[in-house]
């Protein structure tokens, strides 16, 4: 009986080794309990879109014609919505080189979340179009991840618009959750400008929020030890804890059941202790690890708050 | 109607000089995009709209073209070309899989003439499970043995709530479906009504209610009643793709 419950033991073993994707049984057991039906109530989370590839480039014909007696049409077309005929006629007509093809070149790209491309062109525009372009070229920085670029940009700049630099740079220290480089620029807002005054609230209200969150995932395995499905409530994810909750709970009462009636050499008593050892080791194991997948959670759905908050401004001034 | 005329030869000729001057079908699009941002006359915006249109339909932009035909001037339409929108919009919808939206886009045209309009039409009738009418609509445009064998072999259309009364009884849920890869599903099924028979004449009803009710859960619940309807609407999608990339074979659309 004690070989049979043994071999049951490393079969349960093997079986989660070879499951897709994860590693170690008491993994297997977590993702179990965490796709099923119960573990999907709650709410959805909010995540920024990743950026498109850019496939965007100039034509190679000998120029012929200059951007700037179609730019009202370009920028009809951009008003419009109709970012891919700007792109078509952008990329497909002779133009000659200049600041104003760069800077409309970026603004088709940003209108399309080419961010990669809209970078690249916003940083080649001068002139006239500097100033948008700096702003327009840091928010597509900050979206493709490249934050010491964007950081770079606007700490070197020094014209009119200082306070949308700020606005900017403490949208960046939130995102790297650099709370003391957030706060120095959030002392600088001063909430005159409306069409900045709405982005700096919430950029401040984040900055004090997020930085007052911290779980810990210690807690949370404790929790999970003492009540199955607590540790994950404590992470946020209230469907996944009542779904180990409902998993760990009946197998428990199970093997006790069997326990009492069969003794604890009996096939049954093994096997569904067992199977209750797996998965309140897999409830415990999956609490701890989801602490650290939800702060990931919380730091997609906080670049999406920021991500939102600057583009409004960058509309107000420049569009 | 001199000044109609007028913008009939303007557009005409604005066409022709989109047509030499234009190197791809995206920049032909934008080309007729421009006419309308330069003021034309109803009718010739039009005219322009469509074959705009036109050309977003033929790069595959059904969006697009649906939403550049809602700028149509409808007072402006010709016979003509009420039904050569009617017909692009239908075709938009069809594209996309949305055949009664499709279907009452064609209704709104005065007449279906052209060719390709009644096989379009004949498409978007079998798309609606109207057999009848669009075999009546094919043959006006092919009338041989392909239709005949065509139309007596329709695809069938599953029911979910069949599916799922039958999934009670083991087996027959998911060979209704055609998915005899699902017998795992049986097997947990009948072995959690099993296992709760023979725990609850043991005496042993905490393994009998939960044990089984977790298995029964896993088994019937979560492997077979949830995925049943999608399993269901995916069986009749791709059983009405397969007829009409057959019926679109033989009509040469």
């Amino acid at each position: 009986m004690r070989r049979l419950g043994v071999l049951i033991l490393a079969l349960c073993l093997c079986t989660g080794l070879a499951a897709q994707k994860v590693q170690g049984p008491f993994s297997f057991a977590d993702h179990f309990m965490s796709t099923s039906f119960l573990s999907r109530a709650g709410k959805t989370h909010i995540k920024v879109d990743p950026p498109k590839p850019t496939d965007f480039s100039f034509c190679a014909d000998e120029p012929s014609a200059h951007v700037s007696g179609d730019m009202d049409f370009i920028g009809y077309l951009l008003n419009s919505g109709l970012k891919a005929d700007a792109l078509t006629l952008l990329g497909e007509k002779a133009y000659f080189p200049s600041d104003t093809l760069e800077y409309l070149a970026g603004l088709a790209l940003f209108d399309d979340r080419q961010f990669e491309g809209a970078a690249k062109h916003f940083s080649l525009s001068g002139g006239s179009f500097a100033e948008p372009s700096t702003f327009l070229g840091a928010y597509s920085l900050i979206h493709t991840g490249r934050l010491d670029e964007a950081e770079y940009a606007l700490s070197s700049y020094s014209g009119e618009y200082g306070e949308l630099a700020n606005l900017q740079l403490a949208g960046i220290g939130l995102i790297r959750r650099d709370f003391d480089a957030c706060r120095k620029a959030v002392s600088s807002f001063t909430y005159s400008d409306h069409r900045l005054a709405e982005s700096e609230t919430a950029i401040a209200g984040l900055c004090k929020d997020v930085s007052k969150r911290n779980k810990s995932p210690f807690a949370a395995a404790c929790l999970s030890a003492v009540i199955p499905g607590a540790g994950k409530v404590y992470a946020g994810k209230m469907g996944e804890g009542v779904s180990a909750f409902m998993t760990v709970v009946p197998l428990g009462l199970i093997t006790a059941e069997q326990w009492k009636k069969n003794g604890p050499g009996h096939w049954a008593t093994i096997l569904s202790g067992a199977l209750f050892s797996l998965f309140y080791i897999g409830n415990i194991y999956g609490s701890y690890v989801s602490v650290g997948v939800q702060e990931q959670v919380i730091g997609d759905e906080v670049k999406a708050l920021v991500m939102y908050n600057l583009h409004i401004p960058l509309r107000g001034y420049f569009r | 109607m001199k000044s109609r005329l007028l913008s009939c030869i303007i557009f005409i000729f604005l066409s022709g000089a989109i047509s030499v001057r234009a190197q791809s079908l995206a920049l032909k699009a934008v080309e007729y995009e421009r006419l309308i941002f330069e003021g034309a006359a109803p009718a010739a915006a039009n005219g322009a709209i469509i074959s705009r249109a036109q050309c977003l339909v033929e790069l595959g932009r059904w969006d697009d073209a649906e939403a550049c035909l809602s700028r149509l001037r409808m007072y402006a339409l010709s016979p003509g070309q009420r039904e050569q929108s009617a017909c692009l919009k239908a075709l938009c919808q069809y594209r996309q899989g949305n055949y009664d939206a499709a279907l009452a886009f064609l209704n709104e045209a005065p007449q279906i003439s052209a060719p390709e309009a009644v096989k379009l039409k004949a498409l978007v009738l079998a798309g609606t499970r109207r057999f009848e009418e669009s075999e009546a609509e094919a043959r006006r445009i092919v009338s041989d043995g392909r239709i005949d064998k065509l139309y007596s072999g329709l695809p069938k259309e599953k029911s979910a709530m069949t599916a799922l009364f039958l999934g009670i009884i083991p087996t027959a849920g998911h060979l209704y479906l055609e998915r005899p890869d699902l017998w795992w599903t049986t097997a947990g099924t009948v072995a959690a009504a099993g296992l709760a028979v023979y725990e609850a004449v043991s005496g042993n009803w905490i393994t009998a209610i939960l044990g089984g009710g977790m298995l029964l859960n896993a088994f019937y619940v979560d492997s077979h009643l949830r995925p049943t309807e999608s399993i269901v609407r995916r069986y009749n999608a791709e059983a009405m793709e397969k007829f009409l990339k057959e019926l679109e074979s033989i009509l040469d659309f």
